[in-house]
């Protein structure tokens, strides 16, 4: 979800170790709605335990984590608070819509219907007990858990605007509108990829994207970035129909600021004065602590093979590659660079 | 632009090896006096400049200018010659490609767009307390024995000695040279870096026939080790950043 920059925004398809020693600001709930979206067993079903608790996300957050460490990469998971007032519409029919795609899967995997996996995943939902779980697992994981005001993207673009990290990781490309300077896209899901209810591998590599850069190629302002993404309809506000992005950068490229593409186009956008402002001065924190611990092994095999079922040989398995790449001890240049 | 030049097939696979260790593609300056490169590896942990003057060559004439080049074609092509061969090299600007022929074959390979090359890395500025200079072979047998113990070796200076030395689980092996096993050294301070065996292993294998190389160590510092090739006429700095002993 998200503003839909992607066909104008210019992207580098780059190596993962390219991102070794950098501190990555991960957006905590996108990855957690990925992983319970796409971690699901061939008719849909997501991973659970014995008491039916979910757990496709653990197994996530465990294996995928544990990849990102092994390159070298210094996670950071940023969650988000209280969402802003106005993007209440917004959720009211994002949960509409999830209600619908289970009620749709659960009948498409009684009658066994090939999309019942679609259906599935489209019903993905985030609710506390998963939230806390997968705080749990990281917290013994080692790997810090910052907690946002409200928005996860802004907090974490704070961080990248910061200096303490190097770059935000997320599928959506709202951290641009937050301002970050760097976005890695497909951070968790890089590697070799099997497409759903298809018999295809697709080999899936990090992209980066760079905030000046994309301005500068657009010959455009953060602000009418923003703007951009208005039209085309952001997590605030549905967008005009029928305005893509590429009509929408035409629009803001000829008349500077979106009211002028507005009045052009006699359409309207409800508060885009307070969501414009909600992009450029969004609810953050700047009181937060990034520490990686080592990993607590015994806590971690309690957690995920007494409570959830997980196969201790294979939980042992990755705690030792987790461990090993945990003592990351080599430095890079960056650190004796003028 | 314009870059035409003959070289002997050795001194060309020996520098691109040295390269080619570190990095997949990299961007080369074209000069009247020579070509040079400097190049970091995706991790930022390691640093490879070279240089190789037109005395190097049997032929040359070049302006200035950039070029990028694919090394892993590069050193495929050039794995084709004999030893003995003559490389011919010829830029044509207007199809971006470079031409190579030897032993009457000839290649003509697409230039990489600079643009996406990484950018050139920012050096370092070190101040290392300890310069020894000794023959290749001795650091490359190092690294092979650490090898077999360990994925790490330390290199430091103890009083008049020069040692290497890497620990695994169960088993471990040193290396010392003493002054007199060494070309030179001199130490105005304490030296004790660990580095990665992945990277200085590769970085070695440009060594074997080097008589003569420069290292510079300190105290959890880079490593910087210096030599030439091409009898004189190119050089190759490798810096590498160390690990942290826990």
């Amino acid at each position: 979800m998200g503003a839909d920059l992607r066909d104008i925004i210019e992207k580098k398809e780059i190596e993962l170790k390219e991102l070794f020693g950098k501190t990555i600001a991960i957006d905590a709930y996108n990855t957690l709605y990925q992983f319970l979206s796409i971690i699901r067993q061939p008719d849909g079903t997501p991973l659970m335990d014995s008491q039916g608790s979910i757990t496709s996300h653990l197994s996530g957050l465990l294996y995928r984590t544990t990849n990102l460490i092994e390159s070298g990469i210094k996670p950071v998971f940023v969650f988000d608070g209280k969402p802003p007032e106005f993007k209440a519409q917004t959720i009211k029919e994002r949960a509409e819509i999830r209600d619908a795609a289970e009620k749709r899967w659960i009948m498409a995997r009684t009658l066994g219907e090939e999309d019942a996996f679609k259906y599935a995943q489209a019903s993905s939902k985030l609710n506390s007990q998963i939230i806390g779980d997968a705080k749990t697992l990281l917290g013994y994981m080692g790997i810090p858990c910052i907690q946002a005001p409200s928005e996860g993207e802004a907090q974490a673009a704070f961080m990248a605007i910061n200096g303490d990290a190097d770059a935000v990781g997320s599928q959506d490309y709202d951290a641009l509108l937050f301002g970050a300077p760097k976005l890695v896209r497909n951070l968790t899901i890089t590697g070799r990829r099997k497409l759903p209810g298809k018999n295809i591998y697709i080999d899936i590599k990090p992209e980066m994207l760079e905030l000046n850069s994309i301005l500068d190629t657009l010959n455009i302002t953060s602000k009418q970035l923003i703007d951009i993404a208005m039209l085309i309809g952001t997590d605030y506000n549905d967008g005009i129909k029928g305005i893509g992005p590429k009509t929408a950068l035409k629009l803001i490229q000829k008349h500077g600021a979106i009211e002028g593409a507005l009045a052009e186009l006699n359409e309207s956008v409800e508060n885009f004065d307070t969501i414009r402002e909600s992009f450029l001065y969004p609810e953050i924190t700047s009181t937060y602590e990034i520490d990686w611990e080592k990993p607590e092994e015994a806590l971690i095999i309690k957690f995920l093979c007494d409570q959830h079922d997980f196969s201790e040989e294979r939980v042992e398995k990755v705690l030792e590659r987790l461990i090993e790449a945990s003592a990351q001890k080599q430095k890079t240049l960056d650190h004796w660079s003028p | 632009m314009v870059f035409r030049a003959v070289i002997d097939a050795d001194i060309l696979k020996d520098s691109i090896e040295a390269i080619s260790t570190l990095v997949d593609e990299a961007k080369f300056k074209l000069g009247p006096e020579g070509i040079s490169l400097m190049a970091v590896d995706p991790a930022n942990v390691a640093m490879v400049s070279f240089e190789l003057s037109s005395n190097a060559f049997d032929s040359y004439e070049s302006t200035e200018g950039e070029i990028g080049l694919d090394l892993v074609k590069l050193v495929n092509v050039l794995g084709m010659a004999k030893s003995s061969d003559k490389v011919g090299l010829e830029l044509n600007e207007k199809t971006h490609k470079l031409s190579i022929s030897m032993g009457g074959l000839s290649y003509t390979l697409s230039l990489l767009d600079l643009s996406s090359i990484r950018k050139e890395p920012k050096v370092p500025t070190l101040d290392l307390p300890v310069k020894a200079t000794l023959n290749g072979n001795d650091l490359r047998k190092a690294v092979k024995a650490a090898e077999t113990v360990s994925d790490h070796i330390i290199l430091g200076v103890d009083g008049d000695v020069l040692f290497m030395e890497a620990k695994g689980d169960t088993d471990q092996v040193r290396l010392g040279l003493t002054r007199d096993e060494l070309i030179d050294l001199t130490a105005s301070g304490p030296a004790r870096s660990l580095f990665s065996l992945d990277y200085l292993s590769d970085m070695s294998k440009s060594l074997k026939k080097v008589n003569e190389i420069t290292i510079h160590l300190g105290k959890d510092y880079p490593i910087k080790i210096n030599f030439t090739i091409a009898n004189g006429h190119g050089k190759v700095g490798y810096l590498l950043a160390p690990r942290i002993e826990s």
